[in-house]
């Protein structure tokens, strides 16, 4: 039998890859990407009979009444599981499936487990349906990246409803557990070359057969981890929460009746793909790109991976490719299935938002040409432990996709800059109660969130990744194991533009009553941020690590010296670099611990930001020679000098114009006869015009004509080749000594008027990215 | 006489219960809340009250034995951002806690389409901003021990600078107080010292639990609300004795119970709330007397339906309440508020071209379209004129006519662009918001545990027992109780009074297996010496003070701690091993078998003491039961829609106050009361049974 699945693989890509071998994309060899048909066994009955028109009330009755059970769904996880991660911080998702899997609802978690839930759903159907079967009161297991999972400690469980003999939906869930194996505890393998070196990946297995445990499955299941006793109860939180929904959804069905209910889940996911073509519709075709630079993928690694991203727009179908992006390497990899994820988030969160992130409806406008055997598309040997190759895909996702809403009155303001990904702390040793312990610090959580192109970046306003997470009370932490934070404050950065990018936290600990604590750190390099702002707005920071061991602080606390601040502790001690990827680091009350967990991109040109806001950025720890420098913010005393100001803003223009190469592809100013017609404004600071006929993209603050509009506006700008260090050179690091690479970071000025236009940070040998190509038809 | 009184100001209306102990019998009255002054309003609804009972207003109060408040004074001062000037002192280097918010500022307090929508959110507007945030240097760390001790000077400049700018109010909170005050008690001490009138509020007296950030927010709203709910209770104390009241007017709080005036003046913030609390306080007091163990409790009012959930005859209670956005630290009992009453609005989503109700009201003004008062958006209310379930002639006992047409009007508008007829239009707008607040019940019960099956729904305030029926229907509960009939409009009212005084103690107290029973029972004895002490200051003899312990504990890898009951008295090791087993028994009573992994051991998070100083009791007096059924007279009949056989039927309509112990209905009906409306639904019936409630079998 032959059901319609969600379009995955472009139909181009396909061809493509059938031509190299028609059965590679199954989810072993590589990963997983259904066909347009999928190949279901006939001894599996579907249930597809649905009604075509529901009645309004009762649409909106079954909507709330399938969002309160896939809720509880979750809840129950939370309430009964034993991982931290998944309770506190909410790393986990629970989801209601088609028969055939589209996703019809996802609570508010982890977001990026959405867009593989189907593709893990139609696998087993594809896979499982003949041999050994599904069955009513079946419940499969599964974390298989290839499969379909982000990492490997985000194991799934889910089962399929059965009403009358016939499989009706799925209910599905994914946790993040404290251990599932690998080389290191947490099963985070900073050192596998390859996922042979990580925890184990089980594709879909049955750990319950109608009904009933299987003892041997699961026993084969906690035989992988140092914790089996706490792996198990993840497990049956996690069965629990599988048996809550099913029944719940049984009960729904019961009420309102088979083909109503199911009626009701195809018109959740039908109105949200029509929201999402009425949006897509507003917009010009063309294609969006973006590149980032991943560093230290393993211990040591000091190069610059190249990861690439397009997406081209035609109608309401959106197509990415990865291709240009550099071959998978250390563990930071992810697979199709979860780079296709990323982007669905993303594009849940920009355009399906008041949708619930309906990732059925949105991914009805998606399809993908993967190159496999990259940093985001592994092969089957690739190690994806580590998560930075899904952490980049949602950031360049959302930068792509903010980009083209920026074409749009309606749509721009969505448009958001990303933040950089994560720096976490590891923690293990004996605790102050002489308990031995281990643990993930949350602080993370308080990551900033990206600038708007109206608003600032939300300080500590975490992102779509998990809209709903928590980093805890520092006495939480402190009751939990053996460290004192000395300050929990803003992060020392942010993303510089017109809308700053928002905070996150910088914090410094002691250990406290132990004698033997040991942290591990995983961080990315700080010359290579991947917080991109948006057009002109500056990177936000990486997060960083910073540590001094046998270091005289506690005899500064008992002499009554309380350092509150990172400045503060650098007149008490001297604060060392840790290395983005660090084990076995000491702290105990001697010792200093300092995380800061960065910063998110900013939107448009600094000198464009109100005087009044770098003002309050000033108070809260902006310095002076950067309010300066950066945005031409000149202060008389506590308050702004405003006609010093506009003045320092204008010779801020004429510098950058002086100091940029020229533009290596000008074009003539068309005559203008019969004037200029505005098509649409574009970014910040741009926008596109029609001339006789002829559409160009110009300059909105001096209407400088930068090119044609097929063409590259970069190619019209002045362009200076600069560094991150000059922006700030603690926070961005120092490339030469972090890389062997050699990166630049370009800035594209208007060389009419030198407002900046856009940035990239760029490998040297790399062409300027072609960032927008319209296609104006 | 002694009369009981309990006066409950909500949004629309200030509600008077009066219990006189001498027949065992309850009045009722009602009069428009008054926002500006609530004090009017209050006093208005004793005189209503007065008038009831053939009273003049003075010869009321001095025959009232107990009079007290549940008051959104606090709650409106903090939403309208009213309040005092601030000033906060942390621990240095926690300055900015209160703005970091634990990394979940943007999205707390949200619904879920807000929080999805990045774009279209922010973090909460802080009370007090960063000038007004002085660090302190000193330290101490989670076991109490001094890591830094207390600068005093450096402390002293700082609270002179913050004096220097004018605040108001203080607000002291320092890490780890609640384990050693002393601390922040110097704070208060030099602060007062500098500004003897000014309001000081220090954590480890407010609200001494662990977390910081929770524990800083109920802090600072106390100090915020701190000036100006000292102001309402010294007014409203001074006219009730100018009025004749021979006591204090005494004041409700979300623990439960109340406590005098002196007592709430210093803690004002456990005002919030407390009229929803007082709602599920009375049914958790007066269910089991009715013989109902476990009840849903659910007031549907103008703009919110407000759930409570009573087991075993023990209100539900929870540590964190977000108000405004933000979340603090403030054991309080289970009150789950939506946006779902009788003026929520229907409207069409664009979206997906259904119909949403709720969660925004046309409040109270201009009301729904049938009050006639500029209105323009159709509500549940005008939904239930539409369908003929409200008599329009006797809303309020006739005291307001509604506009019939003004209904149909705004419905038909709805019916329009859906393509259905205006009735089903107006039962969908019902059965949406039921279908609203089924789901909340759900999120109460299921999600902990428990099955609404096994409960009775008692549906309170005007709008509760109009649709009680139907959202429990969907819950499988079989019983809906209208407790009190008329009465049960102004139940939160009545359970102002029914709760006793109220003090409760919190310790927290980290231990592990072993439990180390000398810290338990040190622990105990020293909350239980400050308990009985301030009781005692307040009149109660050993004979009226009823201590109840609890004790918080969790399976140390998991994350759920369940708070269990600890016997009175000292506690041996064998009694601390029970413990243990008591816990893993509701535990799995809760989670499942096999959901606890016992290998982990468990430990203690906190222990609590509740303390009671019991207050007369209400006896209900109860009707012997009648030899036979019978049913009541038909006042009138009327059209009325029932979606169910998606028809009109011509219905008999009763009359509530001549309801008698025994009387019985069969649905459809309708049984009019002064203050609320109950249909009885097709294939349902209603009885009286010998306390006056109201039944319904579902």
């Amino acid at each position: 039998m032959e059901e319609q699945a969600t379009h995955s693989i472009h139909p181009s890509a396909q061809r493509e890859m059938q031509a190299l071998d028609p059965r590679v994309w199954d989810g072993f060899t590589l990963s997983y990407a259904p066909r347009e048909k999928l190949n279901i066994s006939p001894k599996l009955r579907l249930h597809t009979e649905s009604a075509a028109h529901i009645d309004p009330i009762a649409f909106e009755v079954i909507r709330n009444a399938l969002w309160i059970l896939n809720e509880e769904h979750a809840d129950t996880i939370r309430k009964v599981g034993a991982s931290p991660v998944a309770s506190f911080a909410n790393d986990l998702n629970t989801s209601i499936q088609t028969e055939t899997g589209e996703a019809v609802m996802f609570a508010p978690y982890v977001q990026y487990f959405a867009g593989v839930a189907d593709l893990v759903v139609q696998w087993t159907l594809e896979n499982r349906s003949e041999n050994p079967g599904i069955e009513e009161g079946d419940v499969f297991f599964q974390n298989d990246p290839l499969v379909g999972v982000s990492h490997q400690m985000d194991v799934q469980t889910f089962a399929p409803v059965f009403i009358d003999g016939a499989l009706f939906c799925w209910v599905f869930n994914s946790v993040h557990v404290r251990d599932i194996g690998g080389t290191e505890p947490s099963s985070f393998c900073v050192e596998a070359r390859d996922i042979y070196g990580e925890a184990t990946p089980i594709p879909p297995i049955k750990i319950a057969e109608r009904g009933r445990l299987r003892a041997d499955v699961e026993q084969m299941i906690r035989r992988h981890s140092r914790i089996p006793g706490l792996l198990a109860l993840d497990l049956r939180s996690q069965l629990a929460g599988v048996h809550a929904a099913t029944s719940r959804a049984r009960e729904l069905v019961a009420r309102y009746g088979a083909a109503t209910v199911k009626g009701a889940m195809r018109k959740i996911i039908d109105d949200a793909s029509a929201a999402v073509s009425r949006r897509l519709r507003r917009i010009p075709d063309g294609t969006w790109r973006e590149v980032t630079y991943l560093g230290a993928l393993s211990r040591g690694d000091r190069r610059a991976h190249r990861v690439v991203m397009s997406m081209t727009k035609t109608g309401d179908q959106l197509v990415f490719s990865n291709e240009g992006t550099e071959p998978q390497f250390g563990s930071a990899n992810c697979s199709f299935g979860a780079w296709r994820a990323a982007i669905a988030n993303s594009m849940s969160a920009l355009l399906a938002w008041d949708h619930r992130y309906c990732t059925g409806g949105v991914l009805k406008h998606a399809s993908f040409c993967p190159v496999p055997g990259t940093i985001n598309c592994i092969d089957r040997s690739g190690a994806v432990s580590n998560l930075l190759g899904i952490m980049s895909s949602v950031a360049m996702s959302a930068t792509v996709l903010s980009k083209m809403l920026s074409c749009d009155e309606e749509l721009r303001i969505n448009q958001m800059a990303v933040k950089a990904s994560s720096a976490w702390t590891g923690m293990s040793g004996i605790d102050q109660w002489g308990q031995p312990y281990a643990t993930v610090s949350l602080d993370e959580i308080a990551s900033g969130g990206g600038a708007f192109s109206f608003k600032d970046g939300i300080d500590q306003g975490g992102t779509y990744t998990i809209p709903r997470s928590e980093a805890g009370d520092c006495e939480v932490w402190e009751q939990a194991s053996p460290i004192l934070y000395l300050f929990r404050r803003y992060s020392l950065g942010f993303g510089h533009g017109q809308y700053r990018g928002g905070r996150g936290i910088v914090l410094g600990w002691v250990g406290r009553g132990t004698n033997s604590q040991y942290l591990s750190a995983a961080s990315i390099p700080l010359s290579l941020p991947g917080a991109n702002g948006l057009w002109g707005g500056h990177c936000g920071q990486a997060g960083f690590f910073m540590s001094a061991v046998n270091c005289g602080i506690a005899r500064s606390l008992a002499q009554g010296r309380l350092p509150a601040s990172v400045e503060q502790l650098r007149e008490i001690v001297r604060l060392e670099p840790v290395p983005p990827k660090s084990v076995g680091v000491p702290l105990l009350s001697d010792d200093v611990w300092v995380m800061d967990i960065g910063s998110a991109g900013g939107y448009g040109d600094p000198i464009k930001r109100d005087p009044q806001a770098v003002l309050e950025d000033i108070r809260d720890g902006l310095r002076l020679e950067q309010a300066w420098a950066i945005y031409g913010v000149v202060l008389d005393g506590d308050r702004v000098d405003t006609a010093k100001t506009v003045e320092r803003r204008e010779q801020i223009r004429r510098q950058r114009i002086a100091r940029a190469a020229a533009p290596p592809q000008p074009i003539q100013a068309p005559a203008l006869n019969g004037g200029e017609k505005l098509l649409l404004r574009m970014g910040a600071e741009l926008k596109v015009v029609e001339i006789g006929g002829r559409a160009y993209i110009a300059c909105a603050d001096c209407g400088h004509y930068l090119c044609e509009a097929a063409g590259n506006y970069k190619l019209g700008c002045g362009r200076i080749d600069g560094s991150l260090a000059e922006l700030d050179d603690t926070l961005y690091g120092d490339a030469g000594e972090e890389l062997d690479d050699t990166m630049v970071y370009r800035s594209y000025i208007c060389p009419g008027c030198g407002v900046l236009l856009e940035n990239e940070l760029a490998r040297s040998d790399e062409p300027p990215l072609w960032d927008v190509r319209l296609n104006l038809g | 006489m002694n009369y009981i009184v309990g006066v409950d100001i909500g949004g629309t209306f200030t509600d008077c219960a009066v219990f006189d102990p001498a027949r065992g019998s309850f009045t009722t009255a009602k009069a428009p809340t008054t926002p500006s002054n609530p004090a009017e309003g209050f006093f208005n609804a004793l005189e209503n009250a007065a008038a009831g009972l053939d009273l003049d207003s003075r010869e009321f109060l001095a025959r009232t034995r107990i009079l007290v408040n549940a008051t959104t004074t606090a709650t409106n001062a903090i939403v309208t951002k009213r309040g005092a000037r601030l000033g906060l002192l942390t621990t240095a280097g926690h300055g900015q806690s209160l703005f970091i918010m634990n990394g979940s500022g943007r999205s707390k307090g949200l619904g879920v389409d807000e929080l999805l929508y990045m774009a279209g959110s922010e973090k909460p507007r802080p009370l007090v901003s960063r000038e007004y945030i002085e660090e302190i240097t000193e330290r101490v760390d989670c076991k109490g021990e001094v890591v830094v001790r207390l600068d005093e000077a450096q402390a002293r400049a700082a609270i002179e600078r913050l004096v220097a700018k004018g605040i108001e109010a203080l607000a002291i909170c320092l890490l780890w107080s609640f384990q050693r005050p002393d601390h922040e008690l110097t704070l208060k001490r030099i602060a007062a010292s500098i500004a003897p009138h000014l309001f000081i509020s220090c954590s480890c007296e407010v609200a001494p639990f662990l977390g910081e950030h929770g524990r800083t927010v109920a802090t600072l709203f106390n100090a915020y609300v701190g000036p100006l709910m000292g102001r309402y209770i010294e007014g409203i104390n001074n006219r009730a004795r100018q009025g004749g009241l021979n006591s204090e007017v005494m004041f409700a709080r979300c623990v439960g119970g109340c406590v005098p005036p002196d007592e709430v003046a210093a803690a004002p913030l456990y005002t919030i709330d407390s009229g929803p609390v007082s709602g599920v306080q009375g049914s958790s007091v007066l269910g089991p007397k009715m013989g109902y163990d476990n009840i849903i409790t659910t007031d549907m009012g103008g703009t919110t339906f407000d759930v409570g959930i009573v087991y075993k005859g023990v209100p539900m209670t929870r540590n964190e309440t977000i108000l405004d956005r933000f979340e603090m630290r403030l054991p309080m009992i289970d009150v789950v508020s939506i946006g779902a009453g009788g003026g929520s609005i229907a409207y069409i989503d664009p979206a997906s071209n259904t119909m949403k109700v709720g969660p925004r009201s046309a409040g109270a003004e201009p009301g729904p379209m049938c009050y006639g008062k500029g209105g323009e958006e159709p509500t549940v209310t005008d939904a239930n004129v539409v369908l003929g379930i409200i008599n329009p002639d006797y809303f309020l006992g006739g005291q307001r006519r509604l506009d019939v047409l003004a209904a149909r009007r705004g419905i038909e508008r709805l019916a329009g662009a859906l393509g259905l007829s205006l009735e089903n239009t107006a039962a969908g707008i019902c059965r949406i918001v039921d279908s609203r607040m089924a789901g909340e019940i759900r999120r109460l019960t299921l999600f902990r545990g428990y099955d609404p099956r096994d409960f009775v729904v008692f549906a309170f305030g005007g709008g509760g027992p109009t649709h009680a029926a139907m959202y429990a229907r969907e819950l499988g509960v079989k019983k809906v109780a209208i407790p009190l009939a008329n009465a049960a409009a102004a139940w939160s009212a009545l359970g102002t009074f029914v709760g006793g005084m109220v003090h409760l103690y919190e310790r927290n107290l980290y231990l592990r297996e072993p439990l180390d029973v000398g810290a338990l029972n040190a622990a105990y004895a020293a909350m239980e010496r400050q308990a009985i002490e301030r009781l005692r200051g307040q009149g109660f003899d050993a004979s009226s003070i009823v201590l109840e312990r609890t004790i918080a504990i969790k399976y140390c890898a998991q994350v759920s701690h369940l708070e269990i009951t600890v016997p009175n008295g000292h506690l041996s090791p064998a009694d601390a091993l029970r413990l243990i087993d008591d816990f893993q028994t509701v535990y799995t009573q809760r989670y499942g078998e096999g959901a606890g992994y016992r290998q982990a051991g468990v430990e203690v998070l906190r222990l609590r003491l509740k303390a009671v100083g019991v207050l007369p009791q209400v006896e209900l007096s109860r009707r012997a039961a009648p030899k036979r059924q019978s049913a009541p007279k038909v006042k009138s009949r009327r059209r009325v829609y029932w979606w169910e056989i998606e028809q009109y039927a011509d219905t008999p309509i009763f009359e509530g106050t001549l309801m008698r112990a025994g009387h019985q209905i069969s649905g459809p009906a309708i049984i009019e009361l002064p203050h609320t409306t109950v249909p009885v639904r097709p294939e349902q019936s209603a009885e009286v049974d010998r306390f006056g409630n109201l039944l319904i079998n579902v």
